[in-house]
């Protein structure tokens, strides 16, 4: 029977990889000799993409081919900058991209496999309250947030991790929101908790980040304007509180009203990463021409701003709708999927992943005021790749789950009728 | 390469990049556009659990033979949108027929003016309807499935 199967996306791997290789070659082509290196590493790129790929639809013929591309895309853009600039750095991200999609297709077996969450509910909470609350007493504080956990040469940050937690927890939660008022206090008391401590972990994004996801996955599953407008008003006076009580949240505001007053000081890297995009223009100032080096944090949350730079601003309205792509096939398949915990576990990821990507990118182009997150699969960072995959991965899964029960029933309606 | 060359180069590569990241962009939408209308349609073939099914087995617009339309206990029939069970054929109605189930028998009642064939015989407003019938509505042929339980079926096989 034809219509089952899937428009092949293969076409369409061999110009990303046209991308990668003509960009590697290029900034090969930057130091006098030929650097081979640069080759090295786009060879990589490509059979990483090829090998997730191929092997990937290969074993699960009903994996969301798209979001899986996309993310590839991202991920190639941002080694690519990372190598221009620093290749050591490029080198590391490798690794972790690699480890990130073994992560992934690990994730992605173990949800499509793993049938009861009910019963990890109150194990979840505790974990992810002991994870923040340790990360808040024994953390490092690096780039001013005290968010990381030293373990040997590696640095993690707990709260990448505690995200995905939070949005089983929130799901499971929510999966029957009027009838349980119990529920409905534990659930606020928990979001409240997380966000409190992300607060006073200085993670002033991560919080944004959560209480976002939490407002966006109640008002999907309950549908209550009122309460999710309640929310939004409970929301606006934390921010108004915490912009009292806190220096550097009040910090964040002032520099956002006007960097430029603080040019020398905690505007620079606003100001810089401005003057970046627009010294970009439409099409950029061409790979390698840039000077992506003045940019503070240019291999993390500033990458966009490089982008823009080098490749141009078109370039980087792409990369806005690779992540609305995202938004639109992560909630095509939490519409399709087989009951409301897998909708807002599907809904919630994508949630967190658009969300977070909006946050950055709102702060690069001075819309909102700058919090530090990653752009997800973007910028460089363990944590920040391998949360990303993680999340890639559970939206898949659920992709597969779809995907498989609508090929069992159409089976059986063939059974009955021919 | 001197730095004037790579210089210029790059300066042309940033339109090849800027076409290559378009058209990847595009083509992503295109496919997801393509893969949603499959989906779609799959799932008005088989998604919902279903008690019946029709099949189309002639009709005027020849894409609709084959069709196999899901019943559940209670069916409008009709070229309307609103129907659940919308036949967009041309000798349709808009709403023709309406089809349901009523303790073990299947009844199907005709509305008002419009023609309703049962195993080529004319139905005159309410007709009992039995596994594998011929339904025409007009000029529209349906087969009528009962489905079968799954033990049932097992046993069969």
């Amino acid at each position: 029977m034809n219509i089952l199967k899937r428009p092949s996306a293969i076409s369409l791997l061999y110009v990303i990889i046209l991308f990668e290789l003509s960009a590697f070659v290029l900034i090969g082509f930057m130091v006098q000799p030929f650097d081979y290196m640069a080759l090295v590493v786009g060879g990589v790129m490509v059979f990483l993409l090829l090998v997730q790929y191929i092997m990937l639809t290969r074993f699960f013929p009903n994996l969301d081919r798209y979001i899986l591309i996309t993310a590839n895309v991202l991920a190639a853009i941002g080694v690519i900058m990372q190598y221009r600039v620093n290749p050591d750095l490029a080198y590391k991200q490798l690794i972790w991209l690699a480890v990130g999609m073994a992560l992934m297709v690990c994730v992605l077996i173990f949800v499509t496999k793993f049938k009861v969450w009910k019963k990890f509910l109150y194990p979840l909470i505790i974990l992810s309250a002991v994870l923040l609350v340790s990360s808040l007493i024994f953390g490092k504080t690096i780039n001013g947030a005290k968010n990381w956990f030293r373990i040997g040469i590696f640095s993690l940050q707990p709260s990448e991790f505690v995200k995905i937690i939070f949005v089983l927890v929130l799901a499971l939660l929510l999966e029957d929101p009027k009838t349980q008022f119990k529920k409905f206090i534990i659930m606020c008391f928990y979001s409240a908790f997380c966000i409190a401590i992300l607060v006073l972990q200085k993670d002033l994004g991560a919080a944004l980040l959560y209480a976002g996801t939490f407002l966006v996955m109640y008002f999907v599953a309950s549908g209550n304007v009122l309460v999710s407008l309640g929310f939004v008003g409970v929301g606006a006076g934390g921010a108004v509180v915490a912009y009292n009580l806190f220096d550097h949240v009040r910090a964040r505001v002032e520099i956002w009203q006007d960097p430029w007053a603080q040019y020398n000081g905690k505007g620079y890297q606003i100001v810089q990463g401005l003057i970046a995009m627009a010294s970009g223009g439409l099409f950029g100032v061409g790979l390698g021409l840039g000077t992506p080096k003045a940019v503070p944090v240019y291999y993390s949350d500033y990458i966009f701003a490089i982008v823009c730079e080098e490749f141009g601003i078109l370039i980087g309205i792409a990369i806005m709708c690779f992540y609305l792509v995202f938004i639109i096939r992560g909630s095509l398949i939490a519409v399709n999927s087989e009951n409301k915990f897998y909708a807002l576990v599907a809904f919630g990821c994508t949630t967190l992943i658009t969300l977070q990507s909006f946050i950055i990118l709102g702060g690069v182009i001075k819309l909102i005021p700058l919090t530090g997150v990653t752009m997800p699969f973007m910028s460089y960072g363990g944590s920040s790749m391998m949360a990303s995959m993680i999340l890639m991965g559970v939206l898949e899964a659920i992709a597969i789950q779809n995907g498989n029960r609508r090929l069992a029933k159409l089976a059986e309606v063939e059974s009955h009728v021919n | 390469m001197s730095a004037q060359v790579f210089e210029a180069v790059s300066l042309m590569a940033r339109y090849w990049f800027v076409l290559l990241i378009a058209y990847i962009l595009l083509r992503i939408v295109q496919n997801s556009l393509d893969e949603y209308k499959i989906d779609r349609r799959m799932r008005l073939e088989g998604e919902r659990s279903y008690v019946a099914y029709l099949k189309v087995v002639d009709a005027d617009d020849p894409e609709l033979i084959g069709l196999v339309y899901g019943l559940n206990e209670f069916n409008t029939i009709g070229k309307s949108i609103e129907c659940d069970i919308t036949i967009p054929d041309k000798s349709m109605r808009k709403k023709h027929a309406k089809l349901y189930k009523k303790g073990p028998d299947w009844i199907l009642e005709h509305r008002g003016s419009s023609i309703v064939f049962v195993n080529g015989e004319e139905s005159n407003g309410v007709t009992l309807l039995n596994d594998n019938d011929n339904v025409a509505f007009s000029g529209t042929m349906a087969k009528f499935i009962i489905r079968r339980q799954r033990n049932e079926h097992t046993k069969k096989a």
